[in-house]
């Protein structure tokens, strides 16, 4: 009897922890640090999800630029998935901020990284600042 | 009215001048060398008979001066009453084209009435059949926007 339920905690933990995994890498959720690690101008956070070859883009002045200009929508909320390209590494969102929804879009490498990001902010917001 | 007193008075002294050379001519005439007195009435007479001719002359002298002030008077006030009567008019020549004008402008007003009540009926009737939306699609609203951020998607 013992022997006999082994394999099924283990095939029960198993998925558990799988469960838990798969959560902490969905791209949603590393948009959605980034995008929150941008607007607090938190560079190390920011860069903490970008592979080799984008961190290499990153100054500070950008940083904190592109973090200045969403402050003027407000507090941010979040985002929410719009579309998804899988085989790509193709992802758009949605920002959600107090006064505004801005749309992220990002492409993501083979190993969960983002390998590009950009947000799309109102001309008039981007004049002003 | 002036001219008629001219002539009464006119009248009047050349009845008097008449009467007196009447007067005059039914004394019986004493021979020049009768005597002294009937010289000196002669010589009265005479130029009683010349102070009237003088008088009347002088009258009649004022009376054409007068009547020709007010020919002269006359004529001015008809010279005046021509010219206000030729502005007047041309003034209802004016006017009277204006009123022309103006019946034409009412005329092209409700024509052009006349059309557009025609094209809504058009336009109506396009609708109910189908032909035509009521009114504009709404269109999304676009937003111009920078993008910001790092790499390329």
């Amino acid at each position: 009897m013992r022997t006999g339920n082994a394999p099924l905690a283990a095939g029960v933990i198993a998925v558990a922890l799988c469960a838990c995994g798969g959560g902490a890498t969905s791209p949603e959720k590393v948009v959605n640090d980034t995008t929150a690690a941008v607007y607090n101008d938190d560079l190390n956070a920011m860069q903490s999800h970008f592979d080799d070859a984008l961190r290499q883009q990153v100054t500070i002045a950008g940083v904190s630029t592109l973090s200045a200009k969403l402050h003027a929508f407000g507090a941010y909320k979040g985002v929410t998935q719009t579309a998804a390209d899988q085989t790509g590494g193709r992802y758009d969102y949605t920002a959600a901020f107090d006064n505004a929804t801005l749309a992220v879009h990002v492409r993501m490498d083979q190993d969960g990284r983002i390998a590009a990001f950009r947000i799309d902010v109102p001309q008039r917001v981007a004049a002003n600042n | 009215m002036g001219t008629v007193r001219a002539m009464n008075m006119k009248r009047t002294l050349a009845s008097a001048a008449l009467a007196g050379t009447l007067a005059l001519t039914a004394i019986p005439v004493a021979p020049a060398l009768a005597d002294g007195a009937a010289s000196t009435r002669n010589i009265i007479g005479g130029a009683a008979l010349v102070g009237g001719t003088l008088l009347i002359i002088n009258h009649n002298k004022k009376v054409h001066q007068k009547e020709d002030e007010m020919a002269s008077a006359q004529a001015q006030a008809e010279e005046s009453a021509n010219n206000a009567q030729a502005a007047y008019e041309a003034e209802r020549r004016a006017y009277q084209a204006q009123v022309a004008i103006n019946g034409e402008y009412k005329h092209e007003v409700a024509v052009q009435h006349s059309m557009i009540v025609q094209m809504r009926e058009q336009l109506a009737s396009a609708q109910r059949a189908g032909y035509v939306a009521s009114a504009p699609a709404q269109q999304p609203q676009r937003v111009a926007t920078t993008s910001y951020g790092w790499g390329t998607l």
